[in-house]
This record gives C-alpha cells, sequence and structure tokens, in this order.
C-alpha cells in the first residue's frame, strides 16, 4: 500500500499503518514521530524524513528509510530491522535487546547506550560513517560495528567511548590510535574468530548499500572489551 | 558579554566549557586561553542540558551545552541558515537544504548578517 | 584523701576465656593501664589511667578487650550533669584551668545534618560520575574584577596567583609538634600523591619535608615559630593565621610533655616547657594593619605565592570577611567552633565562637551583596566529616574544604580527645620516639589517599 503522509498527524499515521496488510510504503513523511513503534509482521519503507524514535520497541518488523533518520531510532527495539540510507541522529538504539539497525551514514551522539544480551538474542547496530561522542555507553552486551567510511578528515568516534561498557563489543574499522578509551575496556586487535563475525556484518551492510566488501575488509579492525565482568565492583565498601 | 566584553566564542567556552582532558590535548595558546576563562569563570559553567539561540544585533549564536544532552541541526541554503532541533522542521521550511551538520557539545555555532557586529 | 578521689570515666573489661596473657596490651598502653601481676599470672588494669583510646582493644590478638563507659555514676542531674561536677572537682584538686583537647563534643546543633542536598531528576538530568566525566578541579586564589586584552584583542591571560586543587579538600593546618613527624610525614605525601594541599600549622616545617613544598601551605601564626625566607620560599601559598575556630581569641598552645628534641629545635624553645603563643600577631592591631602584614608576606616572595588569612568564625564574622577581602588576601579560611586542637582551654573550647555553616552563608552573602565574592576563595574547616558535608559547604559558597579531625581519624586516630598529654597510642599526637614509630608513614598516607 502506498501512503502519502503529506500534513498527516503522526497519530493518524500510525494507526493507519497498524491497520494495513502487512507491506506500506510512505511518501512525503516529514517529521512525525514514533513510526513504527512497537510494530510486527510488516515491512515499511519511508521515502523522506521520518520524525523522532522511528521503530522504538520495534518487535519484529522491517523498516527500510530512504533518507536520512531523526533522534531514538530504535530506542529499546525487541526484534526486527531498520535499515537507514542516510544518516541518524542522537541516541540511536538506546537499551537496544535484539534485532539490527544499518546506518549507511553517521550516527550522532549517544548511540547504542545500554545495549544488553541474553541467550541468543543479540543486538547490532552498523554504522557506515562516524558516530559522535559517548559511542556504547553503558554497553552491557550485543555488537556496534563502526566503518568510518567517508570519514572527511574526522575522527571515527568523538570523545568518550564505552565509558561504563560491561559487556559486548565494539568493533571500529582501523588501528584507533586516536581514540581514548575509559581504563574498564581493553581494545585490542580483531582475532579471526573476531573477523569472522565482522565479514558476516560488512558483506551484510555492503548488500544493502552497494559498497565493495573487499575495500571496507581491507583494513585492520579494533575490537574493544570490557577488561572484567565485574570492572566496578571494587570501588563500594559495605556499610 | 555586557560586563566584561566577552566574544561570543569566549562566552561559549565559559558556560558550555571542554572538559580539561580536552583542554590539555590542545596547542599552548588555546591552553592558555580556554585554562583561563575555566579558572575565572567557573561558577558560570551550566553543567546540565541546554540548547540555546542568542540573538543579537546582526547575527544569531546556537550552543549546546558541553555533553550535548539536547539536540541541534544546522543547515545552510544559499544565503540561509537554518537552526533546529529537528531536521524534519528545516526540510518543511526549505526542502532543499544542504550541507546538515550537528555542532558538537560546547561548539557554538555564529551566523553573523552584518560584519563588524560582536 | 577522699574529697579528692573522681571515679574513673572507664572501666577495662576482659574476657577471662579469652585472654591469654600475652601483655601485648602492657607492651602498648603509654597509659600504663595494663600490667602482668607474676604471681597470680594476671593481667591487671588500673582504670584511672584509662583514656579510651582503644589500642588495647584493636590490638588483643584474641579481641578479649573492650573499654567501656563506667555506670558508676553520680546521681543524674540534668543541669548538674556528671562531667560538669567532676570538672568541678578537677579544678578544686589542682587549682588550674581546664585543658581539652579536639574539637567541641557538646551537644549544638549540627547544621550539616539539617540540610538535604537536592538532586537532578527530570528537568535537568543526573551525570553519573563512574561512568561520565565529572571534573573535581579547583582554583583557589584571587580573580581578576574585569578581563583585559592586548592590543590585538587577545585575552590577557594573567592571573594572580593560584592553587591548583584536584578536588576541593585540603588538610587543615595541624602543627609540628602537636602531632608527630610521621603524621606530618603522611600528611606531606598523601598531599602530593591526591593532587592538594597539607599545612604545617603554627610548629615550622621541618627540613625533611621541604621535599613536598609544592604541595605545602606554610603557616605564619602570632608564635612565627620557625618563619624565615626559605620557610616562605618553600611552600605553595602563605597563610596568616589571625585565630582558630575551636579556640577564638585564644593562642596555640603546646604542652611541655610534647616539647621534646625536634620539636624544641625547629620551635627554637626550651624543652619540657609550654609554648603559648600570642593570641594576635602583635604587628597587627586593625584590620589596616592586617593588610601591611599581607603584603610584607607577597613582597618577601615576590608576589609569586598567594597568600591565606585564617580566622575562627565568630559573630561578627561577616564583617571581617569584608576587611579581609580588601586587605589584599587571595583567600579567605573560616574556621567553626567545631575545628580541633591539640590543646585549648575547654570553657572557650564549648562556649566561644559560632558554627561554619552560618559563618560561610554569612559571608559569602555579604561578599557578594558588596559585589567582592571574585575577589577571594573561601575555604572553610571544623568538623567537615564526610564528603556530604563538603557538598553541602560547597553549595553554602565555599570554594574548598579544610580537613583535619577526618584525616586524624584516617590515621588511626580513635578520638579520646588526650592529645594534650603526648602519650597518643597511636604514634600521632605524640612525640614519644617510641610511639611515632608506630604510625608508618607509607601507611598512613594510604588511608589518607583512599
Amino acid at each position: 500500500m502506498l501512503l502519502d503522509a503529506r500534513n498527516m498527524e503522526y497519530t493518524a499515521l500510525n494507526e493507519t499503518i497498524r491497520n494495513t496488510d502487512s507491506e506500506i510504503e510512505i511518501i512525503n513523511c516529514l517529521g512525525q514521530r514514533f513510526v513504527g513503534a512497537g510494530l510486527q509482521n510488516k515491512t515499511i519503507t519511508i521515502h523522506s524524513i521520518p520524525g523522532n524514535a522511528l521503530g522504538a520497541y520495534l518487535n519484529g518488523a522491517q523498516i527500510t528509510v530512504h533518507s536520512n533518520a531523526q533522534d531514538a531510532v530504535g530506542d529499546t527495539m525487541n526484534a526486527g530491522r531498520i535499515v537507514i540510507h542516510g544518516s541518524i541522529g542522537d541516541a540511536a538504539g538506546y537499551a537496544m535487546r535484539s534485532g539490527e539497525i544499518y546506518v549507511q551514514g553517521n550516527a550522532g551522539y549517544c548511540a547504542g547506550i545500554h545495549m544488553k544480551e541474553y541467550e541468543g538474542k543479540v543486538p547490532v547496530i552498523v554504522i557506515g560513517g562516524c558516530a559522535g561522542s559517548f559511542l556504547g555507553e553503558y554497553q552491557a552486551g550485543g555488537i556496534i560495528l563502526v566503518l568510518g567510511l567517508n570519514k572527511m578528515g574526522k575522527r571515527i568516534v568523538h570523545n568518550f567511548p564505552c565509558t561504563g561498557m560491561h559487556g559486548g563489543k565494539l568493533i571500529l574499522r582501523g588501528d584507533c590510535s586516536d581514540v581514548t578509551f575509559p581504563s574498564q575496556v581493553s581494545a585490542s586487535v580483531a582475532t579471526d574468530a573476531d573477523m569472522k563475525l565482522i565479514k558476516k556484518y560488512v558483506e551484510e551492510y555492503c548488500a544493502l548499500f552497494d559498497a565493495n566488501v573487499w575495500e571496507v575488509l581491507d583494513s585492520p579492525f579494533t575490537v574493544v572489551r570490557p577488561d572484567s565482568s565485574n570492572p566496578y565492583k571494587q570501588m563500594y565498601i559495605a556499610n | 558579554m555586557r560586563r566584561q566584553r566577552l566574544t561570543l566564542e569566549e562566552a561559549a567556552s565559559v558556560i558550555a566549557a571542554p572538559f580539561w582532558s580536552t583542554i590539555q590535548g590542545k596547542d599552548e595558546s588555546e591552553r592558555q586561553r580556554l585554562s583561563y576563562l575555566r579558572t575565572v569563570f567557573p561558577s558560570l559553567l551550566i553543567t546540565g542540558p541546554f540548547s540555546i539561540v542568542l540573538g543579537f544585533d546582526g547575527g544569531l549564536m546556537a550552543l549546546n551545552d558541553r555533553l550535548k544532552l539536547c539536540s541541534m541541526v544546522v543547515r545552510e541554503k544559499d544565503d540561509k541558515v537554518f537552526i533546529a532541533s529537528e531536521e524534519a522542521a528545516i526540510r518543511a521550511m526549505e526542502p532543499n537544504a544542504e550541507n546538515i551538520w550537528a555542532p558538537a557539545g560546547g561548539e557554538p555555532v555564529v551566523v553573523k548578517v552584518k560584519d563588524g557586529a560582536f | 584523701m577522699g574529697v579528692e578521689f573522681i571515679y574513673p570515666e572507664f572501666e577495662v573489661v576482659r574476657s577471662e576465656n579469652r585472654c591469654i596473657a600475652c601483655c601485648v596490651c602492657e607492651r602498648q598502653c603509654a597509659n600504663e593501664v595494663h600490667s602482668f601481676d607474676a604471681e597470680r599470672k594476671l593481667m591487671l588494669s588500673d582504670e584511672t589511667k584509662c583514656v579510651n583510646c582503644q589500642r588495647c582493644v584493636s590490638l588483643c590478638p584474641t579481641r578479649a578487650l573492650k573499654i567501656v563507659k563506667s555506670d558508676c555514676r553520680l546521681r543524674e542531674n540534668a543541669n548538674w550533669q556528671n562531667d560538669t561536677i567532676k570538672e568541678i572537682y578537677k579544678q578544686a584538686n589542682s587549682g588550674g584551668v581546664l585543658l581539652s583537647s579536639m574539637g567541641n563534643p557538646k551537644e549544638f546543633p549540627v547544621y550539616w545534618d539539617k540540610i538535604l542536598i537536592n538532586a537532578s531528576q527530570v528537568t535537568s538530568p543526573s551525570i553519573d560520575p563512574l561512568r561520565e566525566p565529572m571534573e573535581t578541579m579547583v582554583f583557589l586564589g584571587k580573580k581578576p574584577e574585569k578581563i583585559t586584552r592586548d592590543g590585538n584583542g587577545a585575552l590577557n591571560c594573567e592571573l594572580a596567583p593560584q592553587l591548583e586543587l584536584s578536588m576541593p579538600v585540603m588538610f587543615s593546618a595541624m602543627s609540628y609538634g602537636s602531632i608527630s613527624y610521621n603524621a606530618h610525614a603522611s600528611l606531606a605525601r598523601a598531599a602530593t600523591e591526591l593532587g592538594i594541599y597539607y599545612n604545617t600549622g603554627e610548629g615550622g616545617l621541618h627540613e625533611d619535608f621541604y621535599v613536598y613544598g609544592p604541595n605545602t601551605i606554610v603557616q605564619v601564626a602570632p608564635g612565627r615559630f620557625g618563619v624565615h625566607k626559605d620557610y616562605l620560599e618553600a611552600g605553595a601559598a602563605v597563610e596568616i593565621k589571625m585565630g582558630q575556630g575551636t579556640k577564638p581569641g585564644i593562642g596555640g598552645h603546646l604542652p611541655g610533655a610534647k616539647i621534646l628534641g625536634d620539636i624544641s629545635r625547629t620551635r627554637m624553645v626550651p624543652e619540657g616547657s609550654d609554648a603559648i603563643s600570642p593570641a594576635p600577631h602583635h604587628d597587627i592591631y586593625s584590620i589596616e594593619d592586617l593588610r601591611q602584614l599581607v603584603f610584607s608576606l607577597k613582597e618577601a616572595t615576590e608576589y609569586k605565592k598567594p597568600v591565606i588569612v585564617k580566622v575562627a568564625a565568630v559573630h561578627n564574622i561577616a564583617a571581617i570577611a569584608s576587611g579581609i577581602a580588601r586587605s589584599g588576601a587571595d583567600i579567605i579560611a573560616i574556621d567553626g567552633f567545631r575545628g580541633g586542637t591539640g590543646a585549648a582551654p575547654t570553657r572557650i573550647r564549648d562556649n566561644v565562637g559560632i558554627p561554619i555553616e552560618l559563618a560561610l552563608a554569612a559571608v559569602d552573602q555579604r561578599l557578594r551583596d558588596e559585589g567582592i565574592r571574585n575577589n577571594v576563595s573561601l575555604v572553610v574547616g571544623s568538623s567537615i566529616r564526610s564528603v556530604s558535608d563538603v557538598v553541602k559547604a560547597i553549595a553554602l559558597g565555599a570554594d574548598a574544604c579544610y580537613i583535619a579531625t577526618a584525616a586524624l581519624l584516617a590515621m588511626g586516630c580513635h578520638l579520646c580527645r588526650t592529645c594534650q598529654s603526648g602519650k597518643c597510642n597511636w604514634g600521632i599526637a605524640t612525640q614519644r620516639p617510641e610511639l611515632v614509630k608506630r604510625l608508618d608513614p607509607v601507611i598512613g598516607s594510604q588511608r589518607l589517599v583512599i
């Protein structure tokens, strides 16, 4: 179904989406919020800018956006896939529990905060460009992969990545000698086992956005993990 | 700015001051300048979230807090600059706006319409 | 004689089945409370000498000892309390003026405990210091009234000399003499490691500690002990002690029992005789004279070091602070009535001065009203017990806090309040070498740093 969202309030837009069959294509979307919130069993394609909280609490639906998206993409997402042919704003994938977000371009501040994983439910965020400060803060599980393509002189991540990280993996393309990590994590060159995992997601990214797999893989990758399972325990004394 | 005649950029370095760890990484004269401003006006640092647009005679300054806890995006088109908290808002006014970027926390965006103002 | 007898305040309770008569308690107690009776093969205790420092309790290998408050009490009387009556007996017995150590123990309101701190929640979400950048660096010193620029419009970055603190806490003045060499060593090392400062107090600076100079505040008190050019040059700042909170209007007092060896040499006074400092600086008789002393010190140190003026908190502290701010001082340190001391007359300690919470609020407000708050930094001390007190003090307007009793507690003090005897079993408030060596400066400084 084709839906023209021009001048539609988000309540009406989202109600329409919920009531349609499994596939819907939206044009002239401009800033409507909460598109796809809590949705499952549907496929949505959007041709212009959706508003904040796209796919919040997503529960299995597929969302593709052919432009930039804004803040809070995939907030507390549980399952499903969001693909952005552009860049996104801040606070993407906050508290993500599973599912995938693929971003062709850059991400803003606070991406992937407090992602979690449990028994086979592993959330993944892949960012093709660069990420802003506070990437992967409080990360407790899941995978964040940043490729830094078309950097144009910017750093692959800005300041203070991984503060509070205590689970999961953060993978950056490059040797990351210009990145300062906090003391509770350790960064190392990707092992062969790591590279297998990386290859899987890079291939998927390149398929989605028409990029060259070999060019992307032709680079060292750095994997960041927390130093121990409870890096903050020694700070406290019972009283 | 009125009483001490600070420039817009200096005022931004006071209320959204960079972290000491960031200042250490700058070159000597920048380090001295930023340390001086932080030492003289420490109580004016605003630690909470804010996203403001300050108008003055001849232009605008947009500024986010140092941790960028609030949203802000900027786009341009010909001789116009658009500042908003959401990209959709800018597109609604100018669908063909170019060069979208989000300023970093504490980085002032100063747009002047007349030279010589501040 | 019966009329002179005062029942001891404390009783030593020894568990018979745990005591193994190892005599550790006998060796450890400088007050000679414990002794071994060889005939009966028993440890005995003479409670009349016990001060409740808990050294024996802490070191007994079988935890056989405890010190309890004696329940042999005079008849209860809310007005004529036991302590009040005993104090009169002590004075009648000796004819002396009551002398006490450490801060006012009486029940006066503690305003810190009546203040609750607001928390950021919804309208301004909080920042978690465990995981997000939290900066605690403070610069103490005079800030310029107006910023100036050079010919090209660039900022003129010259500032009056500042003290750079990694966090808004410093160790307050405790003189070498009132506390031991090892205690000073612990403080000096800890201040250096933490990036803060400690204060020499009135007793001068031992030459071994000149190496910690960059983290030392050297004090110039009315007694002027050990004050010479090298001393002034050695420190990072100079503090003029006008008064101290525990005994406003009274000078320092070091009992003869603590004037031994090094102390006698550093202070240049005879061994064994009490060293009493005058109360006022005898070259300052007015607030204008204070300005003269401040600038004499600045000239002597070539304007390279901030000058701190330390005063006791009294009822007109706001006016005093205003005068100090205008006298050229860079930092004002205010000491409240709960402050500690090595020795002070009991009646002064318990009845003179005002709480630091009130003094701080009054001074901060007055300086702001007069538009001179930025000319000086404010440091407050006296019974800053925990980090919540520090936060409340800063919220009330302080730039940093002085801690002393808390530091001593970290080093092992058990607040028995008999520092004036010089027999501190923890090696802190004593000069006897065999006791001083019980405090290991490496461990002491580590406990302070942590």
